[in-house]
């Protein structure tokens, strides 16, 4: 068991380090957040120019929203989704393997320790959130204590989606158009670029049936006071549902990748 | 240590049809299954060193896939220190080492360091222990050199190097090396194998190496196991190898005037070089005829200026096996 700990401690440090590795890119992605925050605070302002509420939310809502739903979507989908498609190319999972730890901790624990490499990004937006005058404080202290327990199933939610969307590279070498389309649904469906009180009804109805609102669009409406206490713990426990759904089907998925891996190369 | 009984693996591939669209057909066609390692048993005791030799493609990594756990075999039994590899993979990976010459197992960003930090502590090395080995790679490997270069800007000679210091930083009981020595310079070569005898040597360290330069399995190997078509086709020690499938010597004769070099023979032996070549070399059988008879009857009929005994070439013998005209 402390064994198991200390490997997998090795694992998100290594994954950090990796990250942390390319400075300048770390540096690009700091001022890219920066960025996004500067602009979505000015557009948001813009649109709110000459009216009060758009379908009920008010400017400073939809502003708050903008960033902490930016900082949170930094660290959910980070700029390599995982590592693995590179130790599959490389041929390195073949030892994967066979070490001490399984290849889904691997791995999983490796793309934690990528996602420390996006916190200076994420702190960044929050740091020109507050400088613009974007950000206030939640409705109480238990809104508070939910949105960061919420915030963390929600990133572990998406850590575990990420990697099993890269075992796609077990099959096929190029992942890039398999990435470009689960980018692009993930930023959408969980609310990181729109805000999901904007989506007509029944595209929310499809939306609730999956785990994507759960990861950014769910603690945000907790940090907003829009649920009630008894409404937040449901949302928490549909988060760690979710969870083991998705650690199951991570698991299957693995199960079923291996099989292909460990068949190729000499 | 290492035990296996009736191996088999057996890969499957689509069958690709010749004619017009025959990659399309393809799609359709049967799947053939491909033999790749056909029933071999072996067994490798404690601190043994053994060569595991065989042609191109003749199933040698497929075997050591299966006996690292890597590959489920298709039939047959496998148990190494007492584990059944494939089924207890956590449990077998604390026992073994493995190098893969043509790929690596560290971490393609990092520099060196940051995977042997990692492999100390997936694998509970403690830190008195890893400074020790640490010292001793640097000793035999020279990798204090190169320990802070990012491992994709290393030349493969140090990478190499690295791969079997992140293979041995635990010292597994059991270290298995699929062509560690290829593309690595003398020096290198050498550095490799003091490692490999110290480890053996020290720590009782069985080691299971696949290699195609003859020296490693000469410089290393008490016994070796030859296998092709994924078959055993010899198992045993190296010099009962080589009395049987090379059973003759050869004597170099170079004689003090030229014009001597194609008369030179001896009733004795068997003149097998070609004619007009400055040295002559006589083959004899060694059970027939000693050398210093043959010596004798050829250096009391002609003036030599040089004279010498070769021993057959591992090489030699490897290629007759192989080529199954012993
Ligand atoms: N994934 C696979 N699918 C189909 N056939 C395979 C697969 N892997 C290996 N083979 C076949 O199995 C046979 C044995 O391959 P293997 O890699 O074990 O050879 P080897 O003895 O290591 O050869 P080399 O000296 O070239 O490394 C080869 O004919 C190879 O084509
Ligand atoms: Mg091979």
């Amino acid at each position: 068991m402390r064994a198991a700990l200390r490997g997998t401690a090795a694992m998100v440090r290594l994954g950090a380090q990796s990250a942390l590795h390319f400075r300048v890119n770390v540096g690009i992605s700091v001022v890219g957040a920066c960025l996004q925050a500067v602009l979505l605070i000015v557009v948001w302002r813009n649109v709110y120019a000459n009216r009060q509420t758009v379908q009920g939310v008010g400017v400073d809502i939809a502003v708050q929203y903008a960033i902490l739903s930016l900082a949170v979507a930094h660290l959910a989908l980070p700029f390599r989704l995982s590592s693995l498609p590179e130790r599959v190319r490389q041929g390195a999972i073949a030892t994967d393997v066979i070490r001490p730890i399984g290849v889904t901790s691997q791995n999983l624990a490796h793309s934690v320790g990528e996602a420390a490499a996006a916190l200076p990004g994420s702190v960044a937006v929050l740091i020109v959130g507050c400088a613009l005058d974007g950000i206030s404080a939640p409705r109480d202290l238990w809104a508070a204590g939910f949105f960061v327990l919420s915030v963390g199933l929600g990133l572990l939610m998406a850590w575990t989606m990420n990697l099993t969307v890269s075992m796609v590279a077990f099959w096929t070498t190029d992942t890039r158009g398999t990435f470009y389309i689960y980018r692009t649904l993930a930023t959408f469906c969980s609310g990181a670029i729109v805000p999901l009180w904007f989506i007509p009804e029944w595209l929310a109805h499809m939306l609730n049936a999956l785990p994507f609102r759960l990861q950014i669009f769910a603690p945000l409406e907790i940090w907003f006071g829009q649920v009630t206490y008894d409404h937040s713990k449901q949302l928490l426990i549909q988060q760690a549902s979710w969870l083991a759904v998705l650690f199951l089907l991570l698991h299957l998925v693995a199960r079923r990748a291996l099989r292909v891996v460990v068949v190729n190369g000499g | 240590m290492i035990v296996a009984e009736h191996l088999v693996k057996q890969f499957h591939r689509r069958a690709v049809p010749d004619g017009p669209a025959s990659r399309f057909r393809s799609l359709f066609a049967a799947r053939e299954a491909v033999r790749a390692v056909d029933d071999i048993s072996l067994a490798i005791d404690k601190g043994e060193i053994v060569g595991f030799l065989g042609p191109n493609g003749a199933g040698k990594s497929t075997t050591i896939k299966m006996l690292t756990g890597i590959l489920v075999p298709t039939a047959g039994r496998v148990e190494v220190a007492g584990v059944v590899p494939w089924r207890h993979r956590r449990r077998n990976a604390l026992n073994i080492g493995v190098v893969f010459g043509q790929r690596s197992q560290l971490w393609f960003d990092l520099p060196l360091r940051r995977s042997l930090e990692a492999i100390r502590d997936l694998y509970s090395v403690s830190a008195a222990d890893y400074r020790n080995r640490m010292s001793q790679f640097d000793d035999l490997l020279d990798l204090g050199s190169f320990l802070d270069t990012p491992v994709r800007s290393l030349s493969l000679g140090q990478r190499i190097r690295g791969d079997l210091a992140a293979a041995t930083l635990y010292r597994p009981p059991v270290l298995y090396l699929d062509e560690p020595t290829v593309g690595l310079d003398v020096v290198a070569k050498v550095a490799l194998r003091d490692l490999i005898t110290s480890l053996n040597v020290d720590g009782r360290t069985t080691v299971m190496l696949t290699t195609h330069d003859m020296d490693d399995v000469e410089q290393l190997c008490q016994r070796i196991m030859v296998i092709d078509g994924g078959k055993m086709l010899y198992e045993g020690d190296l010099k009962d190898l080589k009395r049987r499938f090379a059973p003759y010597r050869d004597l170099i004769v170079t004689p003090r005037s030229p014009s001597d070099a194609d008369r030179i023979d001896s009733g004795l032996a068997t003149r097998v070089s070609s004619p007009g070549a400055a040295k002559v070399t006589l083959r004899f059988d060694p059970q027939e005829v000693s050398a210093p008879e043959v010596i004798h009857s050829v250096s009391s009929q002609f003036e030599v200026s040089d004279i010498s005994i070769l021993d057959p070439q591992l090489e030699d013998v490897v290629r007759r096996l192989y080529g199954g005209n012993p």
